[in-house]
């Protein structure tokens, strides 16, 4: 039974790595063929645009840059930070983006799965309310918390704080609003409470439960098992949307993470630092996609006899 | 240590339609009673209603279900105030369930083993791999231990039904009410699931067996009630069906 | 159902200001006019004027120029690209359903916002650009509906019965097949596509350097010089804000009421 489990896996890490490698090669495709040269950007004289593209792998055949931007070796940043080695720029911003985006799916995960539990839906109005993207919902909360602020020591309740407008807040503040926004704005709390409200009714009237009711036994675990696989795949689907959210975010909050590095990489057409981002971004979701698979291989045992 | 369950009375509605009108019926322990009828005669509802389990309004509308118990107070169900504390008492330790779907009503992510561990200490009984072994043991498995493993996709469709046969006597039920437990399995192995319905019936429990198939139960069974259109029109040992005159009893016996 | 007569009205509404904004003839550079900075609402500007005394009202409704047509564009790309990509692999099966199921699926390994970032710094962060990122990015969505749909449909035997009748296989697949079966969920992912492009060119002129620059409007932008200017009107600084959250709300009212609508049958 444990080999079906792995050779199971290896077929979905094949899928997805192969899926991964694809997407890459149609990155450095289209970079490749984008109208214009690269290094005209930074410079036009021809002996130090000769030793640029050199020093910058840009004539290396197609496999090897593949085989780079898969492995790591990014080269150094042209623009955003001249000369510093585009792994080390990722590997720092990653410990800004990391808490949030893991914080974000904690945010979706568990407020979320409750929120759908409940028997009845009395929160009407939440489709509407939850289509606020992330940069407006960090303005609105900038804006209120300004605005509240302001009218609070115009009135003389309080003295001016330190933290008066949101980017100089102190980080334990500004990482829980931040993490709030994102969890919001990129939809994924009310795709996670829609989707667990409507899996776990399916549940509820199939026959397995259905049969436990009969016979007077407790249904509440057996619910919550059934329901990690479903978990597990709405999670992929929506980590995503999640790093998306993550390039506005960071931007609004003035969060040296990933996602303002990428934006600021993009304004400044620094191609290491664009390739590499979006390396990372499709190895994010994909992993995430394959790391939902192993969860439900390892839950649902009629997926690993499945073609 | 006899044990009866009566059904008095038992009235269905499906918003204005009727389904099962004035439907007595008794077991004891020891019996192995058929509710038999044509599809559609209302014997699954019937089943249904003795746990609780009728999925559409208004249901029940009338009806008392009483479980007579020797060294305990007698459970009854009736349409009211008390009927959800009633229920749980009566589901599961009183009448256990056997539903028609067997595969598909046993817990998919969960193997043999664990649900009949799950069974047997929700009955407050000795939950260990042996007991569970055992458990498989009663209802015919030459080889528990295996079936112990599995889970319940890979599970033919015999076998899953001895599954929920021993699901249930793990309850520790007095009654089993099998929901056409024969559909769809080969005429041997329906035979030998008879069988063991017959031996579980010789131990003591008492068994309701809803069936259409009239002929498979025959040798088995102490006494038949026969529904049609939601009504009992008859009833009694085997031998009351041979030259019965009402048209429904005709037709089971394959008469046009 | 009133949910939805509210939502086909906002738009309705949103499209009629698309074209009062071609044919208006409303100046941006001409209407800058800093002694009627910060006006609250009256009966020459109704929602005021922003710092630079422009009107909000025109200012929001030559916005729209920025998100009505490329988005129309982008639920097009996705609706057809996609459509086509799902008709094909579902009516075909076997090994051109793998592959191009594999192809259409490529988009999807990226984020949506990431690769529509990716392809405007790669070409030009252009509306077309980014209308074209954003429908790419629905056609593995589109495709895998439309393909589950319709290798379903086909094995059904009303479809089966009309080809034995002589009906040609593209009959079939439109009458029988896409309007039936599928004319629910294209309309769902076009609003799906237009309402991501709506949220990436508003975030993009919010966040600035990339979106629709000054002195055009848009939405974002609107939004972003409202964030911290407090000589503006609260109706002034507002407005983009509740326009746009109008504007996503009824798509998202929209794409559940056809969800619904799907789901209960004909």
């Amino acid at each position: 039974m444990t080999s079906r489990l792995v050779s199971a896996f290896i077929a979905h890490l094949l899928t997805r790595g192969a899926a991964l490698v694809a997407a890459v090669v149609v990155l450095l495709v289209l970079l490749r063929a984008a109208p214009g040269d690269a290094v005209d950007l930074i410079t036009t004289d021809p002996t130090l645009r000769a030793r640029l593209a050199a020093s910058w792998h840009l004539d290396a055949p197609l496999p090897i840059a593949v085989g780079q931007a898969l492995s790591g070796s990014w080269g150094t940043s042209w623009t955003v930070r001249p000369g510093r080695p585009v792994a080390d720029l990722l590997t720092e911003a990653a410990r800004t983006s990391i808490p949030l985006l893991l914080g974000a799916f904690l945010v979706t995960l568990v407020p979320g799965s409750l929120l759908g539990s409940r028997r009845r839906r009395t929160i009407r109005p939440w489709p509407r309310a939850s289509v606020v993207p992330v940069f407006l919902l960090g303005w609105g909360l900038i804006i209120g918390l300004n605005e509240l602020t302001f009218a609070a020591i115009q009135a003389g309740h309080i003295a001016r704080p330190a933290w008066f407008s949101l980017p100089d807040t102190p980080s334990a503040v500004r990482y829980t609003l931040a993490v709030a926004v994102l969890a919001v704005g990129s939809g994924n709390l009310h795709a996670f409470s829609d989707g667990v409200a409507t899996r776990l009714a399916e549940h509820r009237q199939s026959a397995a439960i259905q049969a436990l009711t009969a016979r007077g036994m407790p249904t509440r675990f057996v619910l919550w098992r059934l329901l990690i696989p479903d978990l597990a795949l709405l999670t992929a689907e929506r980590a995503a949307f999640l790093f998306g959210g993550l390039v506005v975010l960071e931007r609004v909050f003035a969060m040296p993470g990933l996602g303002g590095l990428f934006f600021e990489a993009c304004v400044q057409r620094d191609q290491p630092v664009v390739l590499a981002s979006g390396v990372v971004a499709a190895a994010g979701v994909v992993g995430a996609r394959l790391l939902a698979d192993s969860v439900r291989l390892a839950t649902d045992p009629r997926l690993r006899d499945a073609p | 240590m006899t044990h009866r369950l009566t059904l008095h009375n038992l009235h269905i509605q499906a918003g204005t339609r009727t389904l099962v009108q004035g439907v007595d019926l008794t077991v004891a322990s020891g019996e192995l009673v058929a509710l038999i009828g044509a599809s559609g005669a209302g014997k699954s509802l019937t089943g249904r209603a003795l746990v609780g389990m009728v999925p559409f309004e208004p249901g029940v509308v009338d009806g008392t279900v009483t479980w007579t118990r020797p060294d305990a107070p007698d459970i009854t169900v009736s349409p009211g105030p008390h009927r959800t504390r009633a229920l749980a008492q009566l589901r599961g330790k009183g009448v256990a369930w056997i539903p028609q779907d067997a595969r598909a009503a046993l817990v998919p992510v969960d193997t043999v083993h664990r649900q009949v561990r799950a069974a047997l200490r929700h009955a407050g009984r000795p939950h260990t791999p042996a007991h569970c072994a055992a458990e498989l043991s009663a209802v015919g498995f030459a080889d528990p231990t295996t079936v112990l493993r599995q889970y319940p996709h890979t599970l033919s469709g015999g076998m899953a039904r001895r599954v929920q046969v021993a699901l249930a006597l793990a309850l520790g039920a007095a009654f089993l009410m099998a929901d056409e437990p024969t559909t769809g399995l080969d005429r041997p192995v329906q035979a030998r699931l008879l069988q063991t319905l017959a031996a579980i019936r010789d131990r003591g429990t008492g068994i309701l067996l809803i069936t259409h198939d009239l002929h498979l139960v025959r040798r088995h069974t102490d006494r038949l009630i026969v529904l049609d259109q939601g009504k009992v029109v008859a009833s009694g040992p085997p031998s009351v069906l041979d030259h019965h005159p009402h048209p429904a009893v005709a037709r089971l016996r394959g008469e046009p | 159902m009133t949910g939805a007569r509210w939502s086909v009205a906002v738009l309705v509404a949103v499209l009629l200001a698309r074209v009062w904004s071609a044919i208006g003839g409303y100046d941006v550079v001409a209407d800058v006019d800093p002694s009627r900075m910060g006006l609250p609402p009256g009966t020459a500007h109704w929602l005021g004027t922003d710092a630079l005394g422009r009107d909000t009202l025109s200012r929001l409704i030559r916005a729209t120029d920025a998100f009505v047509l490329p988005g129309i564009g982008a639920a097009s790309l996705a609706v057809l690209l996609g459509g086509l990509a799902g008709t094909l692999a579902g009516w075909l099966g076997g090994l051109p359903e793998r592959a191009i199921a594999a192809t259409a699926g490529l988009p999807a390994t990226a984020p949506r916002f990431v690769l529509v970032l990716l392809l405007a710094t790669i070409f030009e962060p252009s509306a077309a650009v980014l209308a074209i990122g954003c429908g790419l990015a629905f056609v593995p969505q589109a495709s895998a509906e439309v393909r589950a749909r319709v290798a379903a449909l086909r094995r059904r035997s009303f479809v089966q019965a009309s080809l034995l009748h002589g009906l040609s296989v593209p009959q079939v697949l439109g009458r029988h097949i896409l309007w039936t079966g599928c004319r629910h969920i294209l309309a769902r992912l076009a609003l799906q596509a237009a309402g991501f492009f709506v949220v990436v060119e508003t975030s993009l002129a919010y966040l600035g350097d990339l979106g629709v620059q000054e002195p055009l409007p848009s939405w974002g932008n609107m939004v972003a010089s409202g964030l911290v200017d407090s000589r503006l009107h609260l109706v002034a600084r507002l407005a983009p804000a509740v326009s746009l959250w109008l504007v996503l709300a009824a798509i998202a009212q929209l794409d559940a009421h056809l969800a619904r609508s799907e789901a209960e049958g004909p």
